[in-house]
This record gives structure tokens, sequence and C-alpha cells, in this order.
């Protein structure tokens, strides 16, 4: 306690904060076993295992149990989990879009009162507006992931393609690449392009500055029938007739873009960074990575950045000490090494510096990640998602369907989603 | 011996037994079967007299958090009646369950035929195979079967187009709704099936050999054994089978919702059970939900009454 103090005394805020935190911890003698859902693949186990045993040495009588979930299905495990006393986990991880979800229903603890103590303007902007409702914040940002676009750089320059500058470029460099076939590979096309990938291709919408839908007057409308999205849907037609691989692959395959690459099916695949490290070794030597590209040369695109916000449960019956595990995972040790080990940009960027430089240097993620889109902030953007209608979209234009057909329809489709009640 | 006689002849005219021993007003029976009430009122009772309470609720997210649900009366059903999805999704749903429970009542029915006619090793082979069939989770099933059925790396897209149907060498099977409904349906049968087969067979084992010898000594063929003398015999067993698979193949749930992730249009491939679960856990219109569920119990009722009320009076016709 006495370490707590001297700890505290270091800046006005963080002291009272503390002091009042021993305070009621002194009256209650409150311990407790803690819950903490974090995602598959988001944190190591040797930061799980670190921020287990720093919360127990930091508070004795109390644990803390790190439970990984897998993504599938999170919005309903949630949705139940967090509504029960007795079943909900003390801090959750919750999927960056959809934060905005579970902060609006009130699933989340108010933490408005923690942002300067938890890093302030050095978290990721864009992260904290998603878990912003009406003024206050439920979540703070855990980590980012940024797509990055991968290809044979061996390949490129025996096809004498240039570094696609533009997406248009990047358009004709798939065809250019896969009429030359400079391998002789039987089958082989240009890029990988799953329509289930569809944070990877509303990155597209995004560059152009459109988006699936925008806040008119307090309705939401669909944006699909933009000028913008227009553009970028015919780019990705265009992509998906001529030069792509498949387009139509169950997620399971999808989420293994790597496999074809690997096996020299295809030259380009995009791709969360992490799938470096799933790149063969005969190939990471030819391998180059580059940003999605902007619609006009010199220009900024703008991609879908993926991630997680952390919060804790309204529900959680242990508030004050769910706030001092949350400090534990926002603090400099835990963030350094969820960018170590995972290769994320920590939700508080001032740690960024630790992401190691692979493949996919640190520098290009914090450039994307700085420049990034979102989806709607909209309170069932969750459901939009839920129900396919993303995937219905692309898997749409990808079928040679008419683009103003498909835009009317799965826009009617967000439209009467984005404005239930 | 005339005492001897006159018990004898008691016993013979005695109603039966059970009658005598049971009084009026008994405890007994009642408390043994009070654990079994209790169980069912808790497991299925409670959640349908909340689910009843509900769908006459506008019970949304908001409310799962603690606010209060306002009372809006029939205006869940009003709206789930008159919605042309459900409809759909309804019919949708009996002509999944048709196809289904039909083709595995009679795939399972030939193979419990087939069990009867094998050597003994053979016999215990596939009952070895079908347990494993049983015994293997859905999640796993599903897994290898989305995987049988890969675009590129699949078996099955592999072997169409090695059979000369070159058109299926790389055709998206989850991607398109007949696709998803394809592999649905045929997880679906073959996760049905170790049960039908063991009960069909256990069925067949019973029939009795005097009578089939007395059939054949009468000139009946083999066909004409199985017809007149064989099936009537099994009837109950396929009976209750085949009301079982209807009821499970109505509410399919975890097959198509596994197969919906792997990314197909979810309007154009939900089921009763995923339609369900969508409006209500997923996108969290309770309320709607509930009333939903409530009108397609009632559906699912009508729709097997006249199976169950046969399959009464058959018990009935038979215990007699």
């Amino acid at each position: 306690m006495a370490r707590r103090n001297v700890f505290a005394a270091g800046a006005a805020l963080v002291a009272a904060l503390s002091v009042s935190g021993f305070v009621t911890g002194a009256h209650a003698q409150e311990t407790a076993d803690l819950r903490v859902w974090f995602m598959q693949d988001s944190v190591s186990d040797k930061a799980a295992a670190w921020l287990s045993s720093e919360f127990a040495a930091e508070n004795p009588g109390s644990t803390l149990t790190v439970e990984v979930q897998p993504w599938t299905d999170i919005v309903s495990r949630l949705l139940t989990s967090l509504a029960s006393k007795s079943e909900t986990p003390d801090i959750v991880e919750i999927g960056n879009t959809k934060s905005t979800t579970f902060a609006s229903v009130g699933a989340l603890a108010d933490l408005t009162d923690m942002y300067d103590q938890l890093g302030g303007d050095s978290l990721i902007p864009s992260f904290v507006t998603a878990g912003t409702v009406d003024g206050k914040i439920y979540a703070y940002p855990l980590y980012a992931g940024t797509s990055v676009v991968f290809y044979r750089k061996d390949l490129f320059e025996k096809a004498g393609i240039k570094v696609p500058a533009t997406l248009d470029e990047l358009v004709a460099a798939a065809a250019t690449v896969e009429a030359a076939n400079p391998d002789g590979t039987e089958g082989f096309k240009g890029i990988y392009f799953p329509v289930v990938d569809t944070h990877g291709l509303e990155s597209w919408l995004f560059s152009h500055d459109a988006n699936y839908a925008r806040q008119v007057d307090g309705k939401w409308v669909s944006g699909l029938t933009e000028p913008g999205a227009h553009a970028a849907l015919e780019q990705l037609q265009k992509l998906w007739t001529n030069s792509s691989l498949g387009a139509l692959d169950a997620r399971e395959t999808a989420t293994h873009p790597w496999v074809p690459y690997n096996n020299g099916e295809v030259a380009i695949f995009s791709f969360r960074a992490f799938a470096q490290q799933n790149i063969s070794d005969e190939l990471k030597a030819v391998t180059g990575t580059m940003a999605l590209p902007p619609v006009e040369a010199g220009g900024q695109s703008h991609q879908f950045l993926g991630g997680s916000n952390v919060a804790i449960a309204a529900n959680s019956s242990h508030q004050e000490l769910a706030k001092k595990a949350l400090t534990l995972i926002m603090s400099k040790e835990f963030m350094t090494q969820l960018a170590q080990d995972g290769g994320w940009v920590p939700g508080n960027t001032t740690f960024a510096d630790a992401i190691p430089d692979g493949l996919v240097p640190a520098q290009l993620q914090q450039q994307i990640a700085q420049t990034s889109g979102l989806t709607p902030a909209a309170k069932n953007w969750a459901i939009v998602e839920g129900n396919n209608l993303p995937i219905d979209l692309y898997t749409g234009v990808a079928k040679g369907e008419n683009i103003d057909d498909v835009t009317a329809r799965i826009g009617a489709g967000i439209e009467k989603v984005l404005n239930t009640d | 011996m005339g005492t001897t006689l006159a018990d004898a002849d008691l016993v013979l005219n005695a109603p039966p037994r059970p009658r005598r021993r049971r009084r009026r007003g008994a405890l007994a029976p009642y408390l043994l079967v009070a654990p079994l009430i209790a169980a069912v009122m808790v497991a299925l009772g409670w959640p349908l007299i909340q689910q009843f309470l509900m769908s006459f609720q506008k019970f949304g997210m908001a409310q799962q958090f603690g606010a209060e649900p306002e009372w809006i009366g029939l205006g869940n059903y009003i709206e789930i009646l008159g919605n042309p999805t459900m409809w759909l999704v309804f019919a949708r749903s009996v002509v999944f369950c048709a196809v289904c429970a039909s083709l595995s009542m009679l795939l399972g029915g030939l193979l419990a035929i087939l069990l009867t006619k094998l050597s003994n090793w053979a016999r215990i082979m596939l009952q070895v195979s079908l347990l494993l069939v049983w015994a293997t989770p859905v999640l796993v099933t599903m897994v290898i079967w989305q995987w049988l059925f890969d675009a590129r790396y699949g078996l099955i897209n592999w072997v169409l187009s090695h059979i000369g149907l070159t058109g299926m060498a790389g055709f998206p099977w989850t991607s398109t709704p007949m696709g998803v409904f394809t592999i649905a349906g045929i997880t679906v049968i073959w996760g049905s099936l170790p049960l039908i087969v063991f009960m069909i067979y256990s069925a067949l084992t019973q029939v009795s050999r005097e009578v089939l010898e007395a059939a054949e000594l009468d000139g009946a063929g083999p066909l004409m054994r199985f017809w007149e003398v064989t099936l009537p015999l099994i009837t109950p067993a396929i009976m209750i089978v085949g009301l079982l698979q209807i009821v499970w193949d109505l509410r399919v749930f975890t097959q198509l919702y596994v197969l919906q992730q792997a990314g197909v249009s979810v309007d154009e491939t939900n089921l009763l059970g995923t339609y369900i679960f969508r409006l209500g856990i997923g996108q969290g219109q309770y309320g709607s939900a509930s009333a939903l569920a409530t009108v397609v119990l009632l559906l699912t009722l009508l729709l097997t009454w006249p199976y169950i009320a046969r399959m009464f009076a058959q018990q009935k016709g038979s215990s007699a």
C-alpha cells in the first residue's frame, strides 16, 4: 500500500483516483476473481500471463483470468453474457466497429473520467470516437491492425510492372502480371480477392471518399449510390471479372490467403499485416508490401482500420478492481507487448515504435493507421455486418451483376437496418 | 381341492393386477413423476412462459440491459404475420424438412435392411462407422464437409471435374444458396442416419422368424413378405423416428448457421431456426422473435398433428 501511495503521488489526478480506490478497498476489503475476455490472436500468451501475475501482485487476494474468445458469433455471445450479472466477464475486448452498438444499449460502464489517465490524446482517435456515445466514453482503443497489400516483386519485375501508384494502376497490374504469367504457373491469377474480406474491400470505398451510409438529419441514408462508391465498385468488378482468384471462397479458406500465394497461384493479396508471418521463407525475399494506393497519384488512400476497443461491463460487480485491471491493460508494459508480439499498432500510439520491423515496416503501419477510415458509427452497424449485407454487396458485384442494381438493393437493406429503432 | 379350483378360477377371471393394488388418492406415483415434471417445467415451461409474455412486449437490446419493456399487445404478431419474409422462410423450411426427412428415412431404412443381410464382421464394421458418425460433434462434421466442398482444394469438385463435369471445377458451393442447402441437407441427413438405422434395425430383429416362415410356406415371395409382414410390424418404430426427423429437420440450426458464416446471403438461406435466432439474438429484437417463435410452434404443431394423431391411434390399436 505504501508503494501504491508513492506511485500515486506522481500526478494529482492519478493520486486522487488511487487514494479513493484505496479507501474503498480498505473498507470493503474487496477481493475478486476477474474475468477478462480477449479475442483470438489478439494478445500473446506471454502478455496475458504478465497481466494476470501483475494484477495478482498489485491486488493481493484477487486474481485475473484471461479467457480467449473466437471471433465467430462474438456479437451474440457478448449480448447474452454482458446482460447477465452472474455470467458477465468484467472486462471485454470489443471489435471497434461494434463498440457503438454495445455502448448505446448500456452494456458498458461509463469510463469518461479515465481518459487522461489511460493515454489522452495519444489514444487512436477514431477508436475513441467509436466508443463514445452522447459525449460519454465507454471503451478505449486496445490495438489496431492495418491491412497491407502483399505482392511478388520478382513477378512484377519480370512482367515489367512498376509499383502501382493509383488504384487503377493496381487493377491494371493484376491483369498485366496474369497475362505475363512469368513463372508459367498453371491456373495463375493476378490477385487473390475473396469477397468475404469485406474490410479489405471497403477500403476502396473509403479511398473514393465513399462509405456504406451517411447520417443526414438524424436518419441514415445509403452512401452506395454516390458516384465515389460507384467508381470503387467498378474497379473491384474489373478485378473480379478479369484477374482474380477465389472471389467466392468460403471464409475459412479466405482467411488463409497466404496458401494460394505461397503456392504461386497469385501475385498479389491483401490482408492484415500479421499475414507476413505465414509467407513461406522462399517467397519472403521476393515479397513487397505497400498500402492500398490512392485514387489519384500522390493522394491519400483511406483504409479500414480494424482492431479492438477494451471496456468494462456495466454488469460487472467489481468496478473498482476492473478499473485497476484496465489501467494495467493500457499501461506501457502491456501496450508494448501487444506491439512486439502481435505486431499490432497499440491503442496508445506512444508505444507504436515497439512494432517489430518485418516485411511490413512499422512506419507503413503507422501511416495507414493515421489516414484510416471507419464503417458507419451507427448503433445497428453490427447487425448489418452480422446479416452479411456487405458480403452480399461484393458478391453481387463479383458475380458481374449491374452495379446500380446491386447498390440499390443492398443500400435499401442497410438503410432499413440502420434506421430500425 | 375345491378351494384351489376356486382360486385358479379367481386368478383367471381376475381383472388386470395393477388395478387391484391402486388405491384412490395414492401419493407414491405422483411423487415419482414429480421430479420429472418439475424438470420439464423448469427447462421448458419457464422459458415458454417467458417467451409468451415477451411476445406481447417491445423488448429490444436496451431492455436486455435493464430498461422497462413496453406492452404492445398483438403488435409483434401483426408485424410477423404481415411479413412476407416470414412466410417465405416458413415455406422454405417445410420443403427443406420434407426433402431431408424423407431422404434420411429412405436411406436409413435401406441401410437397416442391409445390416440384416451382412456377415458378422461387415455388420460390426458398419455399426462402428455409424456410431462414429453419431459421436462426431456437429461443428467438426461441418468443418470436414466444408473442406470436402471447398471450391478449389475440395475433394467433391475435384471428383466432379474429373468425371466429366468440367464446369464444376472451382464451383463456389458455400456462396450460393442452393450449394449451401445442398451441404446443409447432406450434413443433416448424415447426422441423423445412425439413429434411424439403429432404431429400424432393432425393430427388424424383433420380427419373428415363425411368422415370416409361415408366410413363405403360404407362397409369399421376398418382396411380398417384406411388404405384408415385416413392414407392418416395424411401422411403429418407423413412425417414431419419422416424427423425430420431422421435428428435428424443421428446427435445423447449427449446420445452416455455420454455413452462413462462410459468406452466403443470409436472407436467401434463412430457415426458421436461423431466422428466429438472427431476429432475436442477432438483432436484439427479442419481442418480435418471441412472437415469431410462438407462431412457429403453433404452425409446427398444426403441421405434425395428423401424423401424431395417427401415431397415437396406432399405439392404442396395438395395445388394445
